[in-house]
């Protein structure tokens, strides 16, 4: 039995480069829908409002305490059969765009990452001293501008490696999407590897791929982690 | 008689039920072009006070009148307030992600709405004045304390308040580097801006203090001349502090 990754991926190269955009599409969304997801719910649960906090908290520990599989699971075959139930209509599968459940998935994506980013924007707002947002207020400016113009803007750094490290973990949860059929990265190497029987072409050129696409993404982050870092400030290990 | 720029009244300041208010009762005073140094252990509510008068702290009954006007009022424009009072306080609280120069910038250009260009032209002036516009590149952590806290003045005189308020401007630096802040603290008063300057710098109250308050437990304990209260205090506690600190 012969090993020929490379030959597997110039034979095969148009229908793992379409589950590939698929997979960079679904990330893409998903991560800023989870950007802005991710705000609000910190933002929310940061608030002294209760009428903020709560639906806040519910929004994240809801998506942070149940497995991203059944949450897909759910989305695609629970939630048509709740819609169907609550207005007495027959059953739709794939809501949004039949038959891919594309847009489906998406929406699990992100609202899965934009709890954790929730937590780990939280975690960042809080991690700046008080005196920063006290001094901000002093100077006269409003609560939105401080939080715009003095928090974010470093909380932002601190926030940047675990963001980055949910952005990878993003990409390698998104695999489990090809188990409802959405025909990503990972469903076209299990149709690929059931065709062709080249398991082992299969699922190390699709290992190789992910692994290009996550390891070229965190060098990127890296590389902007340094250019935005404050001189003089925290721990590195040049200078 | 004109009438003062800071009246405090019946100011009481209770942080949670049930437990000992920081500030009792406090009444006071402030005119224009005053110097009032206000004295006391920690713990005893002059930061508090200090914080009232900005609504930095939210006080729980009483009123505050700035130019006549009840700061505590629900109608009262408080970021208006806060462009008319400059604060420093005791650890610079500089914004760490921002240069020298756009730390006194950005109320003038976000609050106040200056342009860029009319906004560094100010910022550029004040440096001069606390004798740092070499530093107006650099950023807050490559400064030392003493420079940071000369910037943290910059920041606020920039505004161009009508009174400023020092929350223990020098109590987080090394001993050398308190008297180039205090020697521009100093120039502020013979400039006549009105300041209230919690601290525990007895030199700074007798060479630039109008009126020296003692605040013990939530009240004004004391009030005098810096001559009264530093070299003859007529009650004990007051006695008993400055022995302490001198």
């Amino acid at each position: 039995m012969a090993i020929d990754v490379f030959g597997f991926l110039v034979e095969y190269n148009s229908w793992l480069l379409s589950g590939l955009m698929i997979t960079i599409q679904i990330c893409l969304l998903s991560m800023g829908f989870g950007l802005i997801l991710g705000l609000i719910g910190a933002l929310m649960k940061l608030s002294k409002n209760p009428i903020l906090r709560w639906p806040g908290i519910v929004y994240i520990e809801i998506f942070r305490s149940t497995p991203l599989l059944v949450q897909i699971l759910f989305m695609s075959f629970a939630y048509p059969r709740l819609v169907s139930e609550i207005f007495n209509q027959p059953i739709v599968l794939g809501t949004w765009t039949n038959p891919s459940s594309f847009w489906d998935v998406v929406i699990v994506l992100s609202l899965n990452t934009g709890a954790y980013q929730a937590e780990i924007i939280r975690a960042g707002i809080t991690s700046i001293p008080r005196g920063q947002m006290e001094a901000a207020r002093a100077v006269g400016l409003t609560y939105p501008q401080a939080m715009r113009y003095v928090i974010l803007p470093q909380a932002y750094r601190v926030i940047t490696p675990p963001l980055a490290n949910e952005f990878i973990n993003l990409i390698l949860n998104s695999s489990l999407v090809s188990v409802v059929a959405v025909k990503d990265l990972t469903f076209m190497g299990r149709s690929l590897s059931a065709q062709t029987f080249r398991t082992l072409d299969t699922w190390f050129s699709i290992g190789i791929i992910y692994f290009v696409l996550t390891f070229s993404l965190s060098r990127l982050l890296q590389k902007l982690e340094k250019k935005y870092r404050i001189p003089g400030l925290g721990i590195h290990g040049e200078d | 008689m004109t009438d003062p720029l800071l009246k405090i009244i019946n100011l009481r300041k209770q942080y949670r039920p049930n437990e000992e208010p920081a500030l009792k009762d406090i009444n006071m005073e402030v005119k224009k072009g005053e110097v009032v140094v206000i004295i006391g252990a920690s713990g005893s509510g002059k930061s508090t006070l200090l914080r009232c008068v900005n609504r930095l702290v939210e006080p729980t009954s009483g009123k505050i009148l700035f130019e006549g006007q009840n700061v505590l009022d629900p109608s009262y424009d408080i970021n208006q307030l806060r462009t008319q009072i400059g604060m420093v306080f005791q650890n610079f609280n500089l914004f760490t992600h921002l240069t020298v120069m756009n730390n006194i910038t950005l109320g003038l250009t976000k609050v106040k709405g200056l342009s860029v260009e009319e906004a560094e032209k100010i910022a550029f002036e004040t440096l001069e004045m606390v004798d740092l516009s070499d530093k107006a590149d650099s950023y807050p952590a490559q400064l030392s304390g003493g420079q940071a806290q000369r910037v943290g003045i910059a920041r606020a005189l920039a505004m161009n308040p009508k009174l400023m308020l020092f929350d223990e401007p020098t109590s987080a630096l090394d001993p050398e580097l308190v008297g180039g802040v205090i020697e521009i603290m100093e120039k502020l008063a013979k400039e006549h801006m009105t300041m209230m300057v919690v601290t525990h710098e007895m030199g700074f109250a007798k060479e630039a203090a109008d009126r020296v308050l003692f605040v013990d437990n939530g009240v004004i304990l004391e009030e005098g001349t810096p001559e009264e209260i530093l070299t003859n205090p007529k009650s004990q506690r007051t006695r008993q502090f400055l022995n302490r600190i001198l």
